[in-house]
């Protein structure tokens, strides 16, 4: 197509080799070539034209899952939300089918496959699960509730995390009675009961780089495994009185308990010995919820709610002293739904989702530097112009950190999974850069066929490894351990 | 074989013996005598000027030892990385510059004629140029560089330039 009505020089070019000139122009510059004449004003009606410029602005983002017969105000739209937020970019997002809600949905990354499990609007049970990503730049459902993962293995999945092609779950029987199970993805139908727990399973966590899961529930005990052989072991007792609502691990280092009895217990899981015991005071309110207990090097991150106080208190576990309390009581009253308050640790950042402030600003997720206890920002996602949930009124609901803190993945109550990549924090180069050498070890996802890494085999070892490299040293502190 | 001389005629019909090698670096030409096989008909480029094509000559000359840029069919797909202009080398600065008084005409001659013998590194070339030039001036002064007459109304312009207010901060 050539623009016969183009003026003088620019006349000589079609408007394809124009759009190829504007490739190479940041959009003020593109601004101002539109408001020159009008043939080239023309040009800024073509929706390639801002589609491109959005892909300058941000090369990862997945165009390839928006609308292709997009307007130019769309397109328009999208770039102009683009350049508002320049710093929290998001890397890529994935929109479930609309039932899919969210409400309660649980994430589970490793290596660089990510699965996540929800629940149904309408139903209401949590058999509806999907599964997405092989990579994080590929979202895309693999697998819904039709996959025979669920079907097989499922009938309503609490907490779960997966190694490799494992999937640790807890798995409710009814509503009196849950266990924790063993599935393989590639094999729905192997599946092993972790068996041992006297009564119901809480929660799971899982260090994928010691190939170690554990368990935790009712029964007062944690238990660890061998995620390679299913074998337990070390039973964690006799650290709490009454239940135990969640356990974390330190990758490479300890295992923290939390229970009833507001008591956080710390654990050395290569002796299964009770190393040391966190009172957090006799309250009037619940203590450290599910999942709002977090681990990571020599600190112990933990939720704690009283009728007096709203905060996040950080714990120094080799020098057995508190570091910090986070004051988050500016957050609007409480998480909707029942949803735990998340926090999640990274060598350098606390996440949370705190959520909406009391003054009606949404905040996705906050957070704060580990070292310091400052808030350093927030993680928001403005709207692209297509999406057509309510994420003015989404509720991080799941959310998982990746190890070399590059991305943030947080599943969204309105239905939305949306991954945040960082490279450098307020004051430039992160030392996180340089604390994982090597994270670029996968684990196989669904990818090979031939079966052979059915469970109990030992020779599959790689694959639970290289999740935070072998020179993992949150911090630049030697990595604690019992002396 | 590529040392065999290839006669390619102008616009004006006036013919220029080339080396294969150096024909070769059009994509356009190389399928052409990838199809043709040995023969020594002269090519007619139709939409090249003797003057441009003499140009563009000098480019692939230079470029000789270049190696072939990757044949992608997704010249349409946009290529994700960061696009920048500011990776000219020297002898393609000068190249580009050519003789100042016919300065423009000439490089939007050459961006057409790289355009239609395929010759990606030159109309990449060609174009970063054109980027170049637009960056950092006002609409006025893209006006003036570029002999664009401003057809717009004062209140057309006014209202385009509020338009596009807020890619001024980009």
């Amino acid at each position: 197509m050539v623009v016969s009505w183009m003026s003088h020089v620019f006349q000589i070019l079609p408007a394809e080799l124009i759009a190829f000139i504007f490739n190479y122009l940041p959009l003020r510059p593109l601004a101002r070539c539109f408001q020159t004449c009008k043939a080239l004003h023309l040009l800024s009606k073509r929706p390639t034209t801002w589609r491109d410029a959005c892909l300058r602005i941000h090369p990862t983002i997945p165009f390839s899952v928006m609308p292709s017969s997009a307007s130019e105000t769309f397109w328009k739209e999208t770039c102009r939300t683009l350049i508002r937020n320049p710093k929290e970019t998001i890397f890529n997002y994935y929109t479930p089918p609309l039932n899919i809600s969210m409400k309660n949905a649980r994430l589970s990354f490793h290596g660089k496959s990510l699965l996540c499990a929800s629940d149904d609007t309408y139903t209401n049970d949590r058999r509806r699960h999907f599964l997405i990503a092989r990579e994080l730049s590929d979202l895309k459902c693999i697998g819904g509730s039709q996959h025979p993962f669920w079907q097989q293995s499922v009938y309503n999945v609490g907490q779960f995390v997966h190694i490799g092609s494992k999937v640790f779950h807890i798995e409710w029987n009814n509503s009196t009675s849950s266990s924790a199970r063993v599935s393989d993805l590639q094999n729905p139908l192997i599946k092993n009961v972790l068996g041992g727990h006297t009564a119901k399973v809480f929660w799971i966590a899982a260090d994928p780089s010691r190939n170690m899961v554990v368990t935790a529930g009712m029964d007062g005990t944690a238990r660890v495994w061998d995620a390679t052989t299913l074998a337990c072991a070390h039973v964690l007792r006799n650290g709490h009185v009454g239940f135990i609502h969640t356990v974390a691990i330190a990758p490479q280092s300890f295992i923290v308990t939390a229970g009833q009895d507001r008591a956080i217990v710390v654990w050395d899981p290569t002796t299964g010995q009770e190393l040391h015991t966190i009172r957090i005071g006799t309250g009037d309110a619940t203590s450290c919820g599910q999942g709002s207990l977090a681990a990571l090097g020599n600190i112990v991150a933990w939720h704690n709610l009283t009728s007096k106080s709203d905060e996040i208190v950080c714990y120094d576990v080799s020098a057995k002293k508190e570091m910090f309390r986070i004051d988050i009581s500016w957050r609007h009253a409480q998480i909707p739904g029942g949803i735990s308050l998340l926090i999640r640790l990274t060598p350098q950042f606390l996440f949370t989702n705190c959520g909406r402030q009391r003054d009606g600003t949404m905040e996705y997720l906050t957070y704060w530097d580990l070292g310091t206890g400052e808030k350093v920002g927030t993680l928001n996602a403005t709207p692209l112009p297509h999406w057509d949930r309510d994420v003015h009124n989404a509720f991080v609901t799941g959310l998982v950190v990746s190890p070399e803190e590059r991305q943030v993945i947080a599943a969204m109550r309105g239905g939305l999974i949306m991954v945040w990549k960082f490279d450098k924090g307020p004051d430039g180069q992160r030392e996180a850069d340089r604390v994982y050498a090597d994270t670029n070890a996968s684990a196989p996802l669904l990818e090979d066929d031939d079966g052979d890494d059915d469970d109990g085999d030992s020779d599959d070892s790689d694959m639970g490894y290289g999740n935070y490299g072998t020179n993992f040293v949150p911090r630049g502190r030697k990595y604690w351990r019992q002396g | 074989m590529s040392d065999t001389l290839v006669t390619l005629t102008s616009q004006e019909g006036k013919p220029e013996q080339v080396p294969r090698r150096i024909a070769e670096r059009s994509t356009l030409l190389k399928n052409m005598l990838e199809d043709v096989g040995e023969s020594n008909q002269p090519i007619p480029l139709p939409n090249v000027s003797h003057k441009i094509l003499k140009r563009v000559l000098e480019y692939c000359i230079h470029h000789k030892d270049d190696p072939q840029p990757p044949s992608d069919d997704d010249k349409d797909s946009f290529d994700s990385s960061r696009k920048r202009s500011d990776d000219i080398d020297e002898w393609d600065q000068k190249f580009i510059k050519g003789k100042e008084e016919e300065h423009n005409e000439e490089l939007f001659q050459i961006i057409l004629a790289a355009n239609y013998l395929d010759i990606k590194p030159l109309l990449d070339l060609g174009c970063k140029t054109v980027a170049n030039m637009i960056k950092g001036k006002s609409p006025e002064q893209i006006r003036e560089m570029f002999n664009i007459e401003n057809d717009f109304t004062p209140e057309e312009e006014d209202q385009i330039r509020r338009e596009n207010e807020w890619a001024a901060d980009a």
